[in-house]
């Protein structure tokens, strides 16, 4: 109950300084993640279609992906670009990749050969096959790809902070070295906050952009 | 139309035909050109493809499936939209009701009408089929084939058809290619299959005699011989004597101006006639013209031709044309081969 008070008593004294976070934090996701997701829609598409970019490229995302995320960020450093935003976008960029990556491949990987045959069958041309069957088909998978991606990097931008990211991480930061419980769930809670309303939100994209033949 | 026993390279074949597989070896001409001379997309663009997964795309609706070749060849909206109607019709499904549906919404017969819709749409000179009635109950099957048949009658076009029933081969095929292993063990029309199969493959895959086993399932048109020797209805008696002696046929089929069945004249009743002294001047006065339609049964023409005093029967489809005919000594014929099949008894072949 102690605590509880004194969160809210922390929380509103750091107004200003919440929507601030709250700003830095969505950049640090949506930024990431839409370059992740530019990038990764395209390689994986081309990684369906190309074997030597098949193995390179699910290959080296399946690294990143391994890699910690807090040695990741900190890697940036020790690697010259230095502290701060940049390398954080950086950082949680690589992050991103994977889920984007690997769920536009299988999707379209996944899509049913008779139907992919049938496509290539009536006379359609790689890219048509692609554009009018597989895609549409593989839609879902790869908003759900994305949705995976974004959850995990609200959650990881928290660790942005040790690099001078900015977001709420820097309240936990801040609690963690100062012992400061309520300072920790000033970053914490919201940050929690901030994951399940992406997911649900993405949930409610992936369902509009899910084609309306495969809903029945 | 192929048939062969599962795996035995049927559907290979007519991916060969589309080129969704190069062959190893030989070549395949379309229209007398090889196809692989040919631009791939415009010839699959041509050609009408029935898969057999069906392959509807599921998130198309019935409108957007079927005019899926148009759409590719740059239809305008209506163009397309009236297509998918027409062709909707042309199968008895509601356009109201149907052509915004999707795949999933549709039960299998449903579905497997658009299939063949979809490879209908462009208008194509060829089609492949690739079991495209399998997955469905009898009674569906039955319906469908009988559509098809209705169809091939209007739209007129080469159809390389692929089953491993049977019963559908005869029902629908005008040559049947048997095939087994990745070869062709035999080239035939039904009738000729039925009663001469190559070997015991193919006289196993045909399955017990059908023809004395259920002689309602079995239709007139399978048996009617078209072998025999036309003439014009005009013809005078001492013409057709001629011709009957040169032919060495015991009997005339006679067709009007456009091909239809004019009635059936023996040689005896021309020779007679011939020899008598009022004479009568065409061969029209002496011919018979009892008919039967080809998809009568077996069982029903044989007790018309007994009840007959004719040598034989025209078969005729619905328009009156002439697919064959059913004499009484081709159906003797008929049955000694059924009953005492040479294979069987090993008789010394005669040639
Ligand atoms: N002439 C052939 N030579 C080699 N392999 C063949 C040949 N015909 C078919 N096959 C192979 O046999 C398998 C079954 O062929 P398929 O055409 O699907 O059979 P079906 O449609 O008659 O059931 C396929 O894997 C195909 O590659
Ligand atoms: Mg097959």
């Amino acid at each position: 109950m102690d605590l509880l008070l004194s969160f809210i008593e922390a929380a509103s004294a750091r107004q200003e300084q919440l929507i601030a976070a709250f700003q830095a934090h969505l950049l640090l996701v949506v930024v990431p993640v839409s370059a992740a997701t530019v990038v990764s829609i395209p390689l994986g598409i081309w990684a369906t279609r190309n074997e030597v970019v098949e193995a390179f490229a699910i290959g080296v995302a399946n690294v990143l992906q391994t890699i910690p995320s807090l040695a990741l960020l900190a890697i940036m450093i020790p690697l010259g670009v230095g502290i701060g935003r940049r390398p954080a976008y950086l950082a949680l960029f690589l992050y991103a990749i994977l889920p984007i990556l690997r769920n536009t491949y299988t999707g379209i990987k996944e899509v049913d050969e008779p139907l992919k045959q049938a496509a290539q069958g009536v006379g359609m041309t790689d890219l048509q096959v692609l554009r009018k069957v597989e895609l549409p088909l593989a839609v879902p998978v790869i908003m759900a790809g994305i949705r995976t991606s974004t959850v995990i990097i609200i959650g990881t931008a928290v660790l942005a902070a040790y690099i001078g990211g900015g977001g709420f991480g820097e309240f936990i930061v801040t609690g963690l070295s100062t012992i400061r419980d309520d300072l920790i769930l000033v970053g914490a809670v919201p940050s929690a906050l901030l994951a399940l309303l992406g997911d649900q939100l993405l949930g409610f994209v992936e369902y509009l952009v899910t084609p309306k033949g495969l809903k029945i | 139309m192929l048939i062969g026993p599962s795996g035995c390279g049927k559907t290979t074949t007519l991916q060969m035909i589309n080129r969704l597989v190069e062959p190893t070896d030989g070549q395949i001409l379309v229209n007398g050109r090889p196809n692989t001379e040919m631009d791939v997309v415009q010839l699959r663009r041509e050609m009408g493809y029935v898969f057999q997964e069906i392959g509807l795309f599921p998130h198309m609706t019935v409108a957007q499936n079927i005019s899926v070749v148009p759409d590719l060849q740059g239809w305008s909206a209506q163009q397309k939209q009236q297509r998918a109607e027409e062709l909707l019709e042309l199968v008895r499904m509601d356009s109201d009701i149907y052509i915004d549906r999707f795949p999933r919404e549709l039960s299998g017969g449903q579905q497997q009408r658009i299939g063949v819709l979809r490879a209908l749409a462009a208008d194509p000179d060829i089609l492949l089929m690739d079991e495209p009635f399998g997955a469905l109950d009898p009674i569906t099957r039955s319906q469908l084939q009988q559509e098809l048949l209705e169809l091939q009658q209007e739209v007129q076009k080469t159809i390389v058809f692929v089953t491993h029933d049977m019963d559908e081969a005869t029902k629908l095929a005008d040559r049947i290619v048997m095939m087994k292993n990745g070869h062709i063990v035999q080239i035939d029309p039904p009738r000729d299959m039925l009663r001469n199969p190559e070997d015991r493959f193919v006289a196993e895959f045909i399955g017990p005699r059908r023809m004395l086993q259920d002689p309602l399932d079995v239709t007139v048109r399978e048996l009617a011989s078209n072998g025999a020797v036309r003439a014009s209805s005009d013809l005078r008696l001492s013409e057709a004597m001629k011709k009957m002696r040169q032919e060495e046929s015991d009997y005339l089929v006679l067709l009007d101006g456009k091909n239809r069945f004019a009635g059936l004249v023996s040689a005896d009743d021309v020779s007679r006639a011939a020899n008598d002294a009022d004479k009568k001047t065409s061969v029209t006065e002496l011919a018979d013209r009892q008919t039967v339609s080809c998809d009568e049964s077996v069982f029903q023409a044989v007790h018309k031709l007994a009840r007959s005093s004719s040598a034989g029967l025209g078969v005729v489809d619905e328009q009156n044309r002439l697919v064959g005919v059913f004499t009484k000594t081709g159906f003797v014929d008929i049955l000694v081969e059924e009953m005492w099949p040479r294979e069987a008894i090993d008789l010394p072949e005669e040639d």
